[in-house]
């Protein structure tokens, strides 16, 4: 029963990383990565239900109140009010992305197969969700041409080695995770500040408006 | 109870596929806050439709007039493969899901080339339409069947559909989720189509029967719930929990599963809009990939947990 919950959270979270590839919204790009850091609380849960220690359950606060509330919060109060930034305008269309955001998953869930280290995670959904978020992450910062959808798939790429460190997350002490969170919150503190400037310099928050600066 | 599935099942369609429809009604009405029609009000407009007289346009051709017939008995016979009763003899075959989908295909086909008969300009535009919306609906149907007979490791989906369904509810939320959106847009419910407009640029299916009159209406119309029917069948199949149940308590429950279908269906409608002509493709598009994700997680299921 347990594992079948974990295998429902790991699918909402891959449900979460193709509705993040099909918004257009910044918002509501915030606040799919802000749902998505919430289900990575309630899969560290569920961890700590398997194994019954204080540890995960500390963990899984922690990535809630960081994750789920802290940055999104951060992040959405520098979208508010600013029309430039209300689109997230990617490279390439919202279907076509949704469709390579399949292929990746799906490619998560073969290449699991293959991979010698299946036994390292939970479940297969727990290591597909895993892989498939570490790519949908990339893929959503290469293909953005907007700083604040960049920092999304920042943050999407680093729930991604959340959820992989989760499976050894048992293994070593809360520090190093604490550190993980903390180092992301300064970065993605500093990632914000740089996108203000660069809105302000540049009225807009464009990638492109950055190859100006050659001159 | 020997008759064989294959009679029971269409049947059951021809009989009670209109109460289905009744059902939505009543629903939107309890929504609205009105006492609403009759439950049988579709029994009786059927009747009243088969009571009178054709009226045919000069326009027309012979296409016309023997494209209600076969729209009818294509979508009739294709009920022939999805279970009822889950204990009759069957026919079932191996890839009888591509005969059952091109027997729908082949009533769309009909009813496409029938609008175009017309000479209609706005008929031929509610043609293209649903030409347009089945490309995006058919390779969803197309992978959430497959990943259901996938899922049962047969290669028949009256086989597939017949034997108990899905343990796994991922698989079964999967396949079902992006089917009940089929099931709206193929038999034109309301985020896709609205089923009450008469005079508006954006229909789809009740633009194409707008020429046809007495019984010719009447058989599409019961086409139409023949297919409505049909969808919230398969639907009910996949959604039947999967436990030793006498048949005849199994099909009480799959009753009772399509039914609450239709009470979804009413209330999707009384709290939804219509969505842009524009929007509908990205939603199958939507459906589609949660039905290829579904297929895929079946497929790779070899691995131990």
């Amino acid at each position: 029963m347990k594992s079948d919950l974990l295998a429902w959270v790991s699918l909402l979270i891959i449900v979460s990383n193709l509705y993040l590839l099909s918004s257009s919204r910044l918002a509501s790009l915030i606040k799919g990565v802000a749902f998505q850091g919430i289900l990575l609380g309630a899969l560290s849960l569920l961890m700590a239900g398997h194994s019954a220690s204080y540890h995960l359950i500390f963990l899984a606060i922690l990535s809630i109140a960081v994750k789920g509330i802290l940055i999104p919060f951060y992040l959405s109060k520098l979208v508010r009010g600013v029309k430039e930034l209300r689109d997230a305008n990617p490279v390439i269309g919202y279907s076509l992305s949704m469709f390579i955001g399949v292929v990746i998953s799906c490619f998560a869930f073969y290449i699991l197969q293959k991979a010698p280290f299946v036994h390292a995670f939970v479940s297969v959904f727990h290591g597909a969700s895993a892989i498939s978020t570490a790519g949908i992450g990339l893929f959503l910062i290469i293909t953005s041409r907007n700083v604040i959808r960049q920092i999304i798939g920042f943050l999407v790429f680093e729930n991604a080695s959340f959820i992989f460190g989760l499976s050894i997350a048992l293994y070593q002490p809360l520090f190093v995770e604490m550190g993980i969170l903390l180092d992301t919150f300064a970065g993605v503190l500093i990632m914000v500040i740089a996108a203000k400037r660069i809105l302000t310099v540049h009225q807009s928050i464009s990638v492109r408006s950055l190859e100006r600066l050659s001159k | 109870m020997n008759l064989p599935e294959y009679i029971i099942s269409p049947l059951a369609a021809l009989l009670l596929s209109p109460l289905l429809a009744g059902i939505i009604n009543r629903t939107k009405a309890f929504f609205a806050g009105r006492k609403g029609q009759h439950l049988f009000q579709v029994y009786f407009d059927l009747a009243r439709l088969f009571r009178k007289d054709y009226v045919f346009s000069k326009t027309t051709s012979w296409i016309f007039r023997v494209s209600p017939v076969i729209i009818f008995t294509a979508t009739l016979a294709s009920t022939c493969f999805v279970p009822f009763i889950s204990s009759g003899t069957r026919i079932s075959f191996a890839g009888d899901l591509v005969l059952m989908l091109y027997l729908l295909a082949l009533a769309r086909f009909f009813l496409i080339i029938s609008a175009l008969d017309t000479g209609s300009s706005f008929e031929g535009m509610g043609a293209s339409r649903e030409a347009f919306f089945s490309v995006m609906t058919e390779p969803v149907i197309f992978t959430c069947l497959l990943s259901i007979m996938r899922a049962n490791g047969t290669v028949s989906i009256t086989e597939a559909l017949s034997a108990p369904m899905l343990s796994d509810s991922i698989s079964v939320l999967l396949s079902a989720l992006p089917l009940f959106f089929v099931l709206l847009a193929e038999n034109s419910r309301i985020p896709f189509d609205d089923p009450n407009t008469h005079l508006e640029l954006t229909m789809i299916h009740e633009v194409m029967i707008l020429d046809n009159s007495g019984p010719g209406l009447g058989l599409l119309e019961y086409a139409a719930s023949v297919k409505l029917w049909l969808f919230s069948l398969i639907l009910g199949r996949i959604l039947l929990p999967s436990t030793g149940m006498s048949p005849f308590v199994q099909t009480l429950i799959l009753l009772a599963i399509m039914g609450l279908i239709a009470v979804v269906i009413g209330t999707v409608e009384s709290v939804m809009a219509r969505i842009r002509l524009i929007k509908v493709p990205q939603m199958l598009f939507g459906a589609g990939v949660a039905a290829l994700l579904g297929f895929f997680i079946n497929v790779t299921k070899a691995i131990p947990w």
